[in-house]
């Protein structure tokens, strides 16, 4: 048993997966050649799929909804939990003043407006200090026009997101900013950030202050798409503070001052290496300010989710099995209907096992047209809730149907495959004489 | 066409919640929760005093004589030839220690890892090293870093005790982690005091 565990687990995982697929597809071939030994049924079964082919059709596309409506569900779960994910490949590391280390995540990385504590000078001269830091960024949130936050931050913050611009370049001036690939400004447009966000946003509370957009990121996938982003300087001026750097300083961008740092609610951090991002983490989560991954966050809260979708997956996958049995019950009632028909094949001398293997060949073939569609279902299901769902979380979604949906498909199949024998055991198990005499 | 409506009723309960935690492919490892994470609140074990609590003689602490404290190793009961163990570690010393590996003669290699999600998938990678500054306190811990033991030699079972041997820089740190549930979330004694 190990050496075979051992051999399983040296599989690459597309092959894992591949024999997976084929051991859950194995029982209807096993099945077939237990059944249809010997026998010539197709004609029969053509014929009883065009006789009733508006009942077939009908139990056909059921199946089809049913199966495409789960794997659909699964394959948009996956991707919408990827596409989060990849949202939080930027954010290395996020410092921030103690607190809720999911609300700052949520305003970082998606951009969720949240008040949170500042983080102050001697936070920023300890980060600032610290060597294995490749990039230290301010982000500052609470700004917002036409509906795209605002949020000041650095240069080289911009480059490390979206990498080469689109468009333009990068600000290198206190008024200047760089609008998210699908931000509501174009390069060149000048605009007053208004306080806050949403129809509650105080649009003349910073009057007098004029930001012109310079460039244009690449697409990221991420919320930051719709976001504009300033230096964080200018954020600071706006709201009559320090700008970070000494007087007489005139230039923008790292290293600020720690004693004209006005604060910032998160600072993030990439590092180069896996061992350094993790070194720093542990360096400066401390008493008096939290360093995190929002990476480890969303997987824990995946993991605390994983519990509930087992559930629900389980239900689903149960519920599908219950209308499979309804079809087949749906079939064995059919089974009556053309129990003179088979009567007579019997009368004429057709073995008992070729009105079961007849029966059982129909209920498959619905069975696995219901299951074929349901593919097609599900990867246009999946395509249309993830264009919903992109549209509301600004978040780039790759829905496709990928090995867990063709698993469950698989199994869904090889299941109804089993519960096909009981109409064809109905049919079977029938009295030829007085069907016969009902002929009469 | 009675049965027809009925099925319609079925797919309509159905249709809802069809979803799958890990996309089938994630290691058992990574598809567990950590809601208890005891130790982040549960530091008030002071460095300097790590004997001077309950635990002073079992295996819950180790210490080794270059100032290297560990605390709570733990790890979870499986079958697969692959574990993670997770332990709280001190450096006592008065400077800088680093992590560089790990051994187990249960395991034919050990190494330290860390958690990662590469293009949104959860992952553990190897590091090399690991430094340590005097005074710090940093916790092995599901969903970060942790100690990998690879070609374990026998399944784990709850209760058994897995020697290991953390390498680092100033020496080796030997310990023993309690095998915990299959699905545990923290060290059983987790979160408790060491004052």
């Amino acid at each position: 048993m190990t050496a075979l565990g051992d051999l399983w687990a040296a599989l690459p995982a597309a092959a894992q997966d591949a024999l997976l697929l084929a051991a859950l597809l194995s029982p209807a071939p096993v099945l077939a050649a237990l059944l249809l030994r010997g026998l010539s049924v197709g004609g029969l079964t053509g014929a009883l799929l065009w006789r009733f082919r508006r009942t077939n059709l009908l139990f056909a596309a059921l199946m089809a909804l049913s199966v495409g409506l789960g794997a659909a569900v699964i394959a948009q779960e996956r991707a919408l939990r990827q596409g989060a994910a990849r949202a939080a490949d930027a954010f290395d590391v996020i410092v921030a003043a103690p607190g809720d280390r999911l609300r700052l995540m949520l305003a970082a990385v998606y951009l969720d407006p949240a008040d949170a504590p500042l983080l102050r000078g001697e936070a920023l001269a300890r980060l600032q200090a610290d060597s294995q830091i490749d990039l230290l960024a301010p982000l500052a949130f609470g700004d917002s026009h036409a509906g795209a936050p605002v949020v000041g931050s650095t240069a080289a913050f911009v480059a490390h997101l979206s990498g080469p611009l689109a468009e333009g370049r990068v600000f290198a001036a206190e008024d200047e900013a760089v609008a998210g690939a699908r931000a509501p400004v174009a390069v060149g447009y000048s605009f007053t950030p208004a306080h806050g966000h949403g129809p509650l946003a105080e649009t003349d509370a910073h009057d007098g202050v004029s930001l012109r957009v310079v460039g244009r990121m690449a697409p990221t996938g991420t919320p930051w798409d719709k976001a504009i982003v300033t230096p964080v300087e200018a954020v600071w001026n706006t709201h009559g503070l320090a700008n970070g750097h000494a007087p007489g300083v005139d230039r923008i961008g790292p290293p600020f001052d720690p004693d004209y740092f006005p604060g910032t609610p998160a600072f993030v951090i990439h590092a180069q290496e896996l061992w350094r991002a993790y070194a720093v983490q542990a360096r400066h989560d401390r008493g008096d300010m939290m360093a995190f991954f929002p990476g480890a966050e969303l997987a824990r809260l995946n993991a605390l989710v994983g519990d509930v979708r087992q559930a629900m997956s389980l239900m689903a996958t149960l519920t599908q099995a219950l209308v499979a049995a309804g079809v087949m019950a749906g079939l064995a009632a059919l089974a009556r209907l053309f129990g003179r028909r088979f009567a007579l094949l019997r009368a004429l001398g057709a073995p008992r096992r070729f009105v079961l293997a007849a029966m059982w060949s129909y209920a498959v073939a619905l069975v696995g047209a219901g299951c074929l569609a349901g593919l097609g279902v599900g990867w246009l299901s999946a395509r249309l809730l993830s264009a919903l769902v992109e549209a509301r979380t600004d978040l780039a979604l790759a829905p496709a149907l990928g090995w867990p949906e063709l698993h469950l498909v698989a199994g869904f199949f090889s299941l109804t495959c089993l519960l096909a024998l009981l109409p064809g055991l109905a049919a079977y198990r029938r009295d030829v004489p007085s069907d016969l005499r009902e002929t009469a | 066409m009675r049965h027809a409506a009925a099925l319609a009723l079925l797919i309509a309960l159905a249709a809802p919640g069809a979803a799958r935690a890990d996309g089938g492919q994630v290691q058992p490892a990574l598809a567990e929760a950590d809601v208890g994470h005891t130790h982040e609140a549960g530091h008030d074990h002071d460095a300097g005093e790590p004997d001077g609590d309950d635990h002073a003689d079992d295996d819950h602490v180790a210490a080794a004589p270059f100032g290297l404290v560990a605390l709570h190793p733990w790890t979870r009961a499986t079958a697969a030839r692959e574990a993670l163990v997770f332990v709280e570690l001190e450096n006592g010393a008065a400077g800088p220690v680093t992590l560089t590996g790990a051994r187990s003669p249960a395991a034919t290699s050990a190494g330290i890892v860390a958690f990662r999600l590469v293009d949104g998938v959860a992952a553990y990678a190897p590091i090399a090293s690991l430094p340590l500054d005097p005074g710090a306190e940093i916790t092995l811990a599901p969903f970060g870093l942790a100690i990998r033991l690879e070609g374990l030699s026998a399944p784990l079972a709850r209760g058994a005790r897995l020697p290991v041997t953390l390498l680092t820089d100033a020496g080796a740190l030997d310990f023993v982690a309690e095998v915990e549930a299959a699905d545990a979330r923290a060290h059983s004694h987790a979160g408790h005091g060491h004052d």
